[in-house]
């Protein structure tokens, strides 16, 4: 084992650091300059080696914070740790230590470890931002959100709306289905049906589903009840899986009320219609039924007709009627398969959307169609047929009714009360042409009318 | 000659139920207008079926269907209404929507289901 010189052990030494280095004597010079100082100064050692620091190089420094903390170092005789900018305006850590009459610097540029130590705390101020915005916001909407943080919804965690509309005296809403059923504060109802606890919002969303506007009753042990419209999706995580799942619920019970006083009214007010239309048709029959039994009786078909597209009507909410369920609804009568003294009656076509009032004209000119056609034409052999078909083309209706093989027909001598309802009463209110044709073989009616007519809301 | 109890407030309307089911060949037995007198009627009057008006002076007749049920009696509802839900014990009851026609009052009758004849038992006969 050789001892090798000691300039070539000091040289060794100084470069196996791995970091900056370099030594001064009493005097200021610079004796000792490693590469890893030069590659952070920026100087070659054969710039630096004899210099005198402070004086020959980086004299600027000289009255400046670093100066001043070389200074103090070589001074003060004793190894002194810190932190500080570098001659080149890099961060670095440093430790001055006594080296004989002189000084050794030793030091680490720190500069990338603080700019990432600043991104981080920017992160986490930023982040600590948004969760304090994101706290106030739920704390302030008037809207109860609740959100768990495991895929199992086992802990729901609940803002302040939530706590009050659950009527819950902490932050933390109980999981119902963790909860024995005797033990669970509330529960939920749809339509009356009481919704298992893993088939509410939360845990639907916790399992990936993502729930839109779904009305809930929620029923508390007190009696006391809310309707909540519902919305819950899932929270994912960076890579999509399923981490918990957020719920948001409005109180909707006040609208909830509303609409179903509503509904009431509207169903009263159909049911005082109804009932007066039955003593209409008993006025009707009083007056009547002994002096004119035929006219009591056609009377009498054409307000129980009106009724029946009232009916309609009132099954969808007085939206409008469909011109085949309606045209069924008319020609029932006529369809009865026992009743085979009647001809045949078939009607083809799309059930486009009537608003009410066309409806309603559409049904009397149909059930006047059909009357006329049971007294005197096709309806009244057991041979006649009647063909009603429509079509939509080109935003028109044509309607075509067609009887055959009924009597030989001939004009009617007088116009009476189903002309008028066709020609006249169906033409005005659909804005369109009603045609009769009175043709020997068989009556034909044909309409042609405008469909925005026929379907825009009253 | 099947007898019925009308209950209905309306006078005319009960004049044309009564009309209407003479035409069918019924008999009728007792007529009342408001919910008291019709649950001493529904208790006591000799009938084979009743028509019963659901609202009517007094309240809803839903007492009077319930002693008639109790008393094996078949009966329908005559209303206006025509979405109203009826209480679940009464959700199968045959029901005459208003206005009617004489066949639809036939065929609700039809749809009422005959009362038990008294038993006869066959070794006895």
């Amino acid at each position: 084992m050789s001892t090798p010189d000691s300039k070539k052990l000091l040289d060794t030494i100084i470069e196996g650091l791995g970091q900056p280095f370099y030594a001064i004597d009493k005097d200021w010079r610079i004796f000792l300059y490693n590469s890893e100082a030069a590659r952070h100064f920026g100087k070659p050692a054969s710039e630096m080696i004899g210099k005198r620091i402070l004086i020959d190089v980086f004299a600027a420094d000289a009255d400046s914070e670093r100066g001043r903390i070389i200074k103090d170092a070589m001074a003060g005789g004793k190894v002194v740790k810190g932190e500080a900018l570098s001659m080149v305006g890099r961060h670095v850590s440093y430790v001055m230590f006594p080296l004989g009459e002189g000084l050794g610097v030793l030091f680490q540029d720190i500069t990338e470890r603080r700019l990432a130590e600043a991104r981080l705390a920017e992160a986490e101020e930023a982040s600590r931002k948004r969760a304090a915005e994101l706290e106030a916001v739920l704390e302030t909407i008037p809207t109860a959100v609740w959100f768990t943080k495991d895929p199992q919804a086992r802990q729901l965690v609940a803002n302040r709306r939530a706590i009050e509309m659950l009527h819950m005296p902490k932050g933390v809403l109980p999981s119902l289905s963790r909860l024995p059923p005797e033990q669970r504060p509330y529960r939920f109802y749809k339509d009356g049906q009481e919704v298992p606890a893993d088939q509410l919002p939360l845990q639907r969303a916790a399992r990936g589903e993502i729930v839109t506007d779904e009305l809930l009753e929620v029923r508390f042990n007190s009696k006391d009840y809310r309707f909540l419209l519902m919305r819950s999706a899932p929270l994912r995580g960076p890579s999509g899986n399923i981490q918990g799942a957020v719920c948001a619920a409005a109180d909707v019970t006040e609208r909830h009320h509303y609409e179903e006083h509503l509904k009431l009214l509207v169903e009263e007010l159909n049911h005082r219609v109804r009932n007066t239309l039955a003593i209409v048709q008993s006025i009707a029959n009083q007056t009547f039924k002994h002096s004119d039994p035929k006219a009591a009786t056609e009377f009498e078909k054409r307000l129980l007709n009106l009724s029946g597209v009232h009916t309609l009507l009132t099954e969808q909410h007085w939206q409008g009627a469909g011109l085949r369920d309606l045209v069924s609804a008319v020609l029932k009568p006529y369809l009865a398969p026992s009743n085979d003294r009647l001809g045949r009656v078939a009607f083809a076509g799309e059930n486009i959307r009537l608003k009410p009032r066309s409806a309603v004209a559409f049904s009397m000119a149909i059930h006047e169609l059909a009357t006329n056609a049971a007294k005197y034409g096709a309806l009244s052999t057991a041979q006649g047929s009647v063909d009603v078909r429509w079509t939509t083309d080109a935003g028109r209706l044509g309607l075509r009714w067609q009887e055959s093989g009924g009597p030989e027909v001939s004009p009617p001598t007088h116009h009476g009360f189903g002309t008028l309802m066709v020609k006249r009463g169906l033409a005005a209110e659909l804005h369109g042409d009603v045609a009769i044709d009175y043709d020997r073989s068989g009556v034909i009616c044909t309409i042609d009318a405008p469909l925005q007519v026929l379907g825009e809301s009253a | 000659m099947r007898r019925v109890l009308i209950v209905e407030d309306e006078v005319l309307v009960a004049a044309l139920l009564e009309g209407m089911l003479r035409e069918l060949g019924c008999e009728v037995a007792a007529l009342s207008g408001n919910l008291s007198q019709a649950l001493e009627v529904a208790a006591t009057a000799n009938f084979d079926f009743a028509v019963l008006d659901i609202n009517i002076d007094g309240g809803p007749s839903y007492p009077v269907a319930d002693l008639l049920i109790q008393r094996g009696v078949p009966m329908m509802f005559s209303t206006g209404y025509s979405t109203k839900r009826l209480p679940d014990r009464h959700a199968d009851a045959v029901i005459l929507h208003k206005p009617f026609s004489l066949e639809q009052l036939q065929a609700a009758l039809a749809r009422l289901p005959v009362p038990p004849r008294p038993s006869v038992d066959p070794r006895t006969r």
